[in-house]
């Protein structure tokens, strides 16, 4: 290696969003990258500012006043690299969610092949999909394009063809997008990405280059039966950033100090996710979620495939209405002790999207924040799960397949008072199966170190293995038919001191084995015949436990789907009794 | 460090503008320094309803590259529906054909032997409050400059209109009773309380009124709200009925008066809010635009919005420096506020800085 080699000790991270911005620090002690601090203010992405820097810079203001380490100089802009009196980062990099609804539009050959492919290209980032067009299209091409002029897209994907097969038809398509981009202001100008039959590339370019700004990127759809989203997707992040550059001020500033690059947030979080999947080498997988104000995220991947889906349109702030609207309110007031009626839910719904930076001050509110938060997760896990494989390890109808890591952030989760309060929500959000070890992202790091992860892979790595996730403990969840009461299983947990804990677990019910972070205990898990832990019906097991955790170690026993009791009051008790065992309140 | 809150203005007297924009390009016909009432019609557009591709090649039948020599319309030309498009004689001027216009609107693209017809209407741009134009972006918008009082709502069902305003309500909290609407409100901008149900809307479009403007509403009448073909403006709150006191104050104390009344949705990165607008003169000087972006700080008034205080009004008499715990464990920075007015023995609230907004 060359002695003059540059090797950034200090990062900087930072990650605009809707509603807040955060900045986070990592830096080099003792040989290896570790999480030092963060700091959070409101955006300032909306009017009247309209422009990121004055958020970033009152984010970076609390992180001076956290760490005593001055990071703006006196011209307000950022010290790079670190200055003799180790002030500033070697390395600022950035990510975003915020701006408003990508408005987009969709076009492939088929419904099943290049289209299919196109929307899972688009569900994986902030794009809102109004129209698509394809060849299996009764309309007529000028009904087809009036469709897309309706739509009045930011961005539209073109699709269609495999290498080296279909070409006409594609051009036909293209025909009439052209005909539409042609219609279409040109000020600002639509931004196309072509993703289809890569040997069209340079005639799309001919045919829409001086109708629209045209990007191209690997055919998303290379052959009839394979896919390959990372090079559409890193394109479609690019005309993302530009967008967004040109809609909210100082974001173009922000990529100029990040190296030209401002990461999607949940393109940012995916990729330590599908790094930890690969790392782990186990079949089942590793699931991380995000709830937003504006957006909710899940990362999936198996084996080291990544499966990104954005619900741009499920949030617990801004689009809380629209989160509510998504299903009938029974489905909300279920998680809610206190009794509700659907103009209550619709009345809160619509309060939250128009106050969306509030907070509960009471308890009967925090359930509410807390209900519209399973909400947005539910509904963005059911649109995920439609692109998962349908052979996962644990895969059983709808219900979560195996995942040995699952990983919740955002305000919600993040913010909530406490632990117990976290890990019940994604339980109850996500109701995975099986065992697995969830993580809480209490300082939003996720897209930080993806971020990061662009100017030096090995500091996500580091920081991960360092704790900076707070660990809330093991999720063991029952599956099998049981009558509310029965027991299903029974768990002894004996820590290192040799003491020894035992639990019964009636269905119905979730318990806690208390075992604190950093220590270490043997765990066994005895399930009743027909009742499967994730071991297999009637299969129990003995297994270390490295860690426990902030909760412990939890054993679900509440059903899959979860069971509620039908009568109100019986139901309200039951969702009470929940709580308290995990929150203590 | 300073926390800078949503801002709300209820103000009684600011210099105000407003951009006013074309929903396509077209032709802004008013000049800056010109004076415009609400009702001037200050652009026009052609806005394309539909469109029509036919291929000329076909329907003549001529090669593609002699289509050209037969269009009897250029590209830009204005067409009626029936009138030809394209004509082709035939050989000893017999068998002559001809395309006629399937729409009324214009001929906006020939190429390759085919012709892209839109079917267009002409909207109007009318200047929606009274004021002088300020600046122009030619094509697309203009800026109107006017004086008066500014009311920013929570939300509107995308309808604007101006006319007098009337105050129906006798206190904040009072609802829209369907007796008191009589014809003489015909035509006028009504203000009230609360509105329970949806009964009084059928009433309002039947006396004719042009506006409502409603301090709360239950949030399933929304649907409804949207329906009616006048605006409403909600200022204060789903769910609670009344007015805030400042806000009935700004609302009682101009009845009588125009009021430009634009309930178009809030967009946050456009900057925009429903709002009331009523339009002041002033002698002399101008006065100053109104408060944007302000820190929280002892002094300021502010409202309440969301907690068990939500839609409560007072002045800040003290900030916490660091997050305290709140009844249900959140913690968080919270402001101490003096009320207006007390209830029982609470003079002084605290509520979280996020729930609050600066009133200006």
């Amino acid at each position: 290696m060359a002695s003059n080699e540059f090797r950034p000790e200090t990062i900087l991270a930072a990650d605009i969003g809707t509603a807040t911005t955060r900045v986070s620090l990592f830096d080099v002690v003792e040989g290896a990258f570790r999480y030092v601090a963060s700091g959070e203010a409101p955006s300032t992405v909306t009017a009247p500012y309209s422009d990121a820097s004055e958020g970033l810079r009152h984010a970076l203001l609390e992180l001076q006043a956290v760490t005593g380490r001055t990071m703006l100089n006196d011209a307000a802009r950022l010290i790079v690299p670190v200055s003799d009196e180790g002030h500033g980062c070697d390395v600022f990099v950035a990510s975003s969610s915020a701006g408003p609804a990508v408005r987009t539009v969709l076009v492939g050959l088929l419904p099943d092949v290049s289209l299919k492919s196109a929307r899972r290209l688009a569900e994986s980032s902030y794009l809102t999909i109004l129209e698509t067009v394809s060849l299996v299209d009764r309309r007529r091409p000028e009904q087809q394009m009036d469709a897309i002029l309706k739509a009045r897209p930011d961005v539209v994907i073109v699709a269609g063809g495999t290498d080296g097969g279909a070409s006409s038809a594609v051009l036909s398509l293209a025909e009439v997008v052209g005909l539409a981009c042609f219609r279409l202001p040109q000020e600002p100008r639509v931004r196309l990405l072509f993703t289809g039959n890569s040997a069209l590339k340079d005639r799309i370019n001919e045919l829409l280059g001086n109708l629209a700004l045209v990007s191209a990127a690997p055919n998303v759809r290379p052959e009839l039966a394979h896919e390959a989203l990372d090079g559409p997707r890193a394109e479609l992040a690019q005309i993302l950033q530009e967008l967004r550059a040109s809609q909210i001020g100082g974001l173009r500033d922000l990529a100029h100090y990040a190296g030209g690059s401002l990461l999607p947030t949940a393109q940012a979080e995916g990729q330590v996710i599908r790094f930890l999947s690969k790392i782990a080498g186990s079949a089942n997988g590793i699931l991380s979620v995000n709830v937003g104000s504006a957006a909710t995220s899940i990362a999936a991947a198996f084996s080291g495939e990544l499966f990104l889906t954005v619900a741009p349109d499920l949030g617990v702030g801004v689009n809380a209405a629209n989160t509510l609207a998504e299903a009938p309110s029974d489905q909300f007031t279920r998680w809610v002790p206190a009794p509700l009626t659907a103009a209550d839910v619709r009345a809160f719904g619509l309060e939250r999207s128009l106050h969306p930076h509030t907070l509960p001050v009471e308890v009967d509110d925090l359930h509410r924040e807390q209900a519209l938060a399973r909400q947005a997760l539910r509904g963005a896990l059911r649109r995920a799960q439609a692109h998962w494989p349908k052979t996962l390890p644990g895969t059983r109808g709808d219900l979560l397949p195996h995942f040995d890591l699952i990983i919740g952030g955002g305000a919600a989760l993040s913010h909530a008072p406490s632990p117990g309060a976290a890990a019940l929500m994604l339980l109850d959000a996500l109701q995975p199966t099986g065992v697995a070890d969830l993580l809480l992202d209490r300082s939003h790091l996720l897209a930080a170190l993806g971020a990061a992860a662009y100017a030096n892979p090995m500091a996500a790595v580091q920081v991960l293995e360092s704790g900076a996730l707070l660990r809330l403990g093991i999720a063991i969840s029952a599956l099998g038919s049981a009558r509310d009461g029965e027991v299903v299983c029974t768990a002894k947990l004996v820590d290192d001191g040799g003491q020894e804990t035992t639990l019964t677990v009636k269905a119905g019910t979730l318990e806690v084995l208390p075992l604190p972070l950093g220590q270490r205990g043997q765990l066994t898990l005895k399930p009743r015949s027909g009742i499967d832990l994730g071991f297999g019906p009637g299969r129990g097991q003995t297994f270390t436990v490295d860690s426990g955790g902030a909760v412990g170690i939890i054993v679900d026993a509440r059903g899959r789907p979860l069971v509620f009791p039908r009568e109100p009051a019986a139901r309200a008790e039951r969702v009470h009794q929940w709580i308290f065992k995990l929150t203590g309140q | 460090m300073a926390y800078i809150p949503p801002t709300s203005h209820v103000t009684l007297l600011a210099t105000l503008r407003r951009e006013r924009s074309l929903p396509v390009p077209g032709e802004i016909i008013v000049s800056v320094g010109q004076r415009v009432e609400a009702a001037d019609v200050v652009g026009r557009a052609e806005n394309a309803e539909y469109h029509r591709l036919l291929d000329l090649s076909r329907l003549l039948g001529v090669p593609k590259d002699k289509v050209g020599t037969h269009l009897l319309r250029q590209e830009g030309d204005s067409v009626k529906k029936g009138e030809p498009l394209a004509q082709r004689q035939g050989a000893l001027g017999l068998g002559r054909r001809s395309v006629p216009s399937p729409v009324d609107g214009r001929l906006v693209l020939f190429d390759e032997g085919k012709a892209l017809l839109a079917a267009v209407t002409v909207v109007e741009l009318r200047a929606g409050l009274p004021g002088m134009v300020v600046s122009l972006a030619p094509g697309r918008s203009l800026l109107i400059e006017t004086t008066g009082a500014l009311l920013e709502g929570l939300w509107g069902n995308g309808r604007e209109d101006f006319s007098v305003l009337r105050m129906l309500s006798a206190s904040p909290e009072a609802a829209l009773d369907e007796a008191e609407l009589e014809l003489s409100l015909r035509g006028a901008i009504v203000a009230a309380g609360w509105l329970a149900d949806a009964r009084p809307l059928q009433k309002l479009t039947e006396v004719g009124v042009r506006g409502l403007i409603l301090g709360g509403a239950p949030a399933g009448l929304v649907p409804e709200l949207q329906a009616v073909t006048f605006p409403v403006l909600i200022t204060d709150r789903f769910g609670v009925p009344g007015f805030t006191q400042p806000v009935y104050n700004l609302l009682a104390g101009n009845s009588g008066r125009e009021v430009w009344l634009n309930a178009h949705p809030a967009d946050r990165f456009a900057g925009t809010r429903p709002e009331a607008i009523l339009p002041l003169p002033v002698g002399g000087e101008l006065p100053p635009p109104p408060v944007e972006g302000e820190p929280l700080q002892e002094g300021k008034r502010v409202r309440v919005l969301r907690g068990p205080d939500a839609g409560r009004v007072g002045t800040l008499i003290g900030l916490s420096d660091r997050p305290v715990p709140l009844p249900n464990g959140l913690r968080t920075q919270v402001a101490a506020i003096a009320l207006d007015e007390t209830r029982g023995t609470r003079p002084t609230i605290t509520a979280p800085f996020a729930n609050l907004e600066l009133l200006e």
